[in-house]
């Protein structure tokens, strides 16, 4: 697991480590079932406050990523979850709002975008 | 959650300055940060919870008892990191150790000596002709090698180099990391004593201005900079500590009036030490200069 | 006993000056006894010095603060009663020094005087009395006040003693005879008298310290 944070990002640093750890989640770097270090020890490891890594593993934990049980620690929960599907689902969804966004502002209509995206899924 | 250090409308009175009203709780296994100007209240603070001085008014609890219920086991709880003029200076490390050894219980002669060789600190030389880092380290000495449950540190890194800055600050971690343990650290400047602090508590003129977990306080502001032109008459009043130069202005904005921002203004996240100094500006009267 | 330790903090601190104590009697006491300056003076400074001394752990806390002093865990009362300690023990080594003085001059075969117990025992008295006047003066000062002023405060008392030894040294010898023989022959419970108020002395300054000190800040 890799967590590198940065002082001049906008997003708060509890943010940075939570969406850190989801994106290794979301492609496979951290496996299901991995427990992962615990708050302090992270916190340590990092050099950020006990608070901060907290925050960030209770998001975590809300949006289903993980699962903190009292004495083991906190494991990663299996990708099969229908909550994580959820999450995966909103992530495409973002995307592809975003690429219509831009399409819009170049000119760019429907079929033409329909067309990229049939040839970019071949590839 | 359990607190480790309470501290329920403290009072103290002086001639020339008043402590009142302070109410602090610092829960088990955190760090938190003791942040005002030199003279506003900090070390008087630390003396009343050491027990140096007695309070006005209010009480002080450091792990649920009082100095009344049990003098000895409250001081034995406490673990302190200070100045310069911590050590009698003219004794030597055999001194310091013999004294640790007959008057706390729980000293650890092996670890300390093994902290004393890890650290090079000299056993003949006298403490007054140490260097600032090496009193420190033997501070930490004192403290480490028998058990604590409140670790406080008042000014102990000013002087400092960034190195043992550094390993002051791996000290620290090391000492919470159990949860058993917590740390109240008391100074004018945070610098990189910022990151690892749960809370912040911030003093002004004997009375608490700040007190919160350090991650909303960040949260709630944003610093912004931007042309003279650009300062409109709801900013100037909603922003905080404004400073207008001849080059522009710039101030802290509470976080809540997020619909002000815009992309003429260079908004950046300020860190502790600039959001304590726009809050004093503030109080002083907002404006530090005025430009032509 | 948490205070015995900081009698021994007191000693640690006030490691010269015991040394110097110790080296400056013995060597004065013998040699004014060889010179036959009279057993009474050679005993007597001893208690002169025995004051100084008690003085000293207030000295040494006023020329460098301690915060890991301050720190340690013991109570107030502790810590004053570990200061009386250090007091009491220049009186206990004036006591043996003069004690070994009589011994050497009973050796040597030279006369002890009859009324050199009593003598004794009344400065002992006089010595307790006055460290208590001082222990009480030294307490009310505080730590914040100059070392130029507990410097003075700590040679009165003692000079006092060495001025009144030789006063009554001096009225002893001008009025032989005169009260002379009624001290003489009740020198038993006079000087008894004398050991006793400086012990009251004692506790009373003890019990003053003690109020002084529990409500006070030390920084």
């Amino acid at each position: 697991m890799n967590v590198l944070i940065s002082n001049q990002s906008e997003l708060p640093i509890y943010a940075q480590i939570r969406e850190q750890i989801k994106e290794q989640i979301l492609n496979g770097q951290i496996k299901e079932g991995t427990v992962l270090p615990s708050i302090r020890k992270l916190a340590k490891e990092i050099g950020v406050s006990v608070i901060t890594t907290t925050r960030a593993y209770n998001d975590l934990e809300e949006e289903g990523y993980i699962a903190t049980m009292q004495g083991k620690g906190s494991v990663v929960l299996s990708k099969d979850n229908t909550f994580l599907k959820e999450q995966y689902l909103m992530r495409i969804e973002e995307g592809m709002l975003t690429a219509i966004e831009t399409a819009k502002r170049i000119k760019l209509d429907e079929e033409e975008l329909v067309d990229l995206l049939h040839r970019l899924w071949k590839e | 959650m359990e607190m480790m250090l309470e501290l329920q409308g403290v009072g103290k009175q002086y001639k020339e300055f008043a402590l009142q009203d302070v109410t602090v709780s610092l829960p088990k296994g955190y760090i938190m940060g003791y942040i005002g100007r030199n003279g506003a209240g900090k070390t008087t603070t630390i003396n009343l919870i050491n027990r140096i001085c007695n309070p006005s008014e209010g009480t002080i609890r450091v792990n649920g008892i009082t100095y009344e219920e049990d003098p000895i086991r409250y001081k034995e709880q406490i673990g302190f990191i200070g100045d310069e003029s911590y050590f009698p200076k003219e004794m030597r490390i055999k001194d310091i150790r013999s004294i640790l050894k007959h008057s706390y219980q729980s000293f650890d002669e092996k670890e300390f000596n093994q902290m004393i060789k890890n650290w090079k600190l000299p056993e003949k030389q006298k403490i007054e002709k140490f260097s600032r880092g090496m009193k420190v380290k033997l501070m930490f000495a004192c403290t480490l090698c028998r058990e604590t449950k409140l670790l406080i540190l008042d000014e102990a890194t000013n002087g400092l180099d960034p190195v043992m800055r550094e390993e002051v600050l791996e000290l620290l971690q090391d000492y919470i990391a159990s949860g058993e343990r917590s740390i109240l650290f008391s100074t004018h400047m945070l610098n990189d004593l910022e990151q690892i602090a749960d809370y912040i508590v911030f003093i002004e003129d004997g009375k608490i201005i700040l007190n919160d977990t350090k991650d909303d306080i960040l949260e709630s502001y944003v610093k912004i900079k931007g042309k003279k032109e650009d300062l409109s008459q709801v900013l100037r009043e909603r922003m905080i500590g404004i400073s207008t130069k001849d080059y522009g202005f710039e101030g802290l904005l509470s976080t809540e009036n997020a619909d002000l921002l815009s992309k003429k203004y260079v908004i950046e996240k300020p860190n502790i030490d600039q959001i304590m100094v726009h809050m004093l500006r503030e109080k002083k009267g907002g404006h530090a200069y005025e430009g032509i | 006993m948490k205070a015995f330790n900081y009698f021994k903090i007191d000693c640690i601190r006030c490691r010269y000056q015991l040394i110097m104590a110790f080296v400056i009697v013995v060597v004065f006491c013998f040699i004014c006894n060889s010179a036959q300056q009279g057993i009474g003076f050679s005993c007597g400074y001893g208690f002169f010095l025995a004051v100084i001394f008690a003085g000293q752990p207030f000295n040494q806390e006023a020329k460098s603060e301690s915060g890991f002093i301050n720190m340690l865990p013991g109570t107030r009362r502790q810590r004053v009663i570990g200061r009386f300690l250090y007091a009491l023990l220049g009186v206990v080594f004036a006591v043996v020094v003069a004690c070994a003085v009589l011994v050497s001059v009973a050796i040597r075969g030279m006369e002890i005087p009859e009324s050199t117990g009593a003598i004794l025992i009344a400065m002992t008295g006089a010595a307790l009395f006055l460290v208590s006047i001082q222990m009480v003066i030294m307490y009310s000062a505080g730590k914040g006040k100059s070392q130029q002023l507990m410097t003075i405060i700590q040679v009165v008392p003692s000079l006092l003693l060495f001025f009144i030894i030789m006063m009554i040294g001096t009225y002893v010898e001008e009025h032989n005879g005169f009260n002379y023989a009624w001290i003489l022959e009740n020198k038993a419970w006079l000087s008894s008298l004398v050991l006793a108020i400086g012990v009251l002395a004692l506790g009373m300054a003890f019990i003053v310290a003690n109020r002084i000190v529990e409500r006070r800040d030390y920084a």
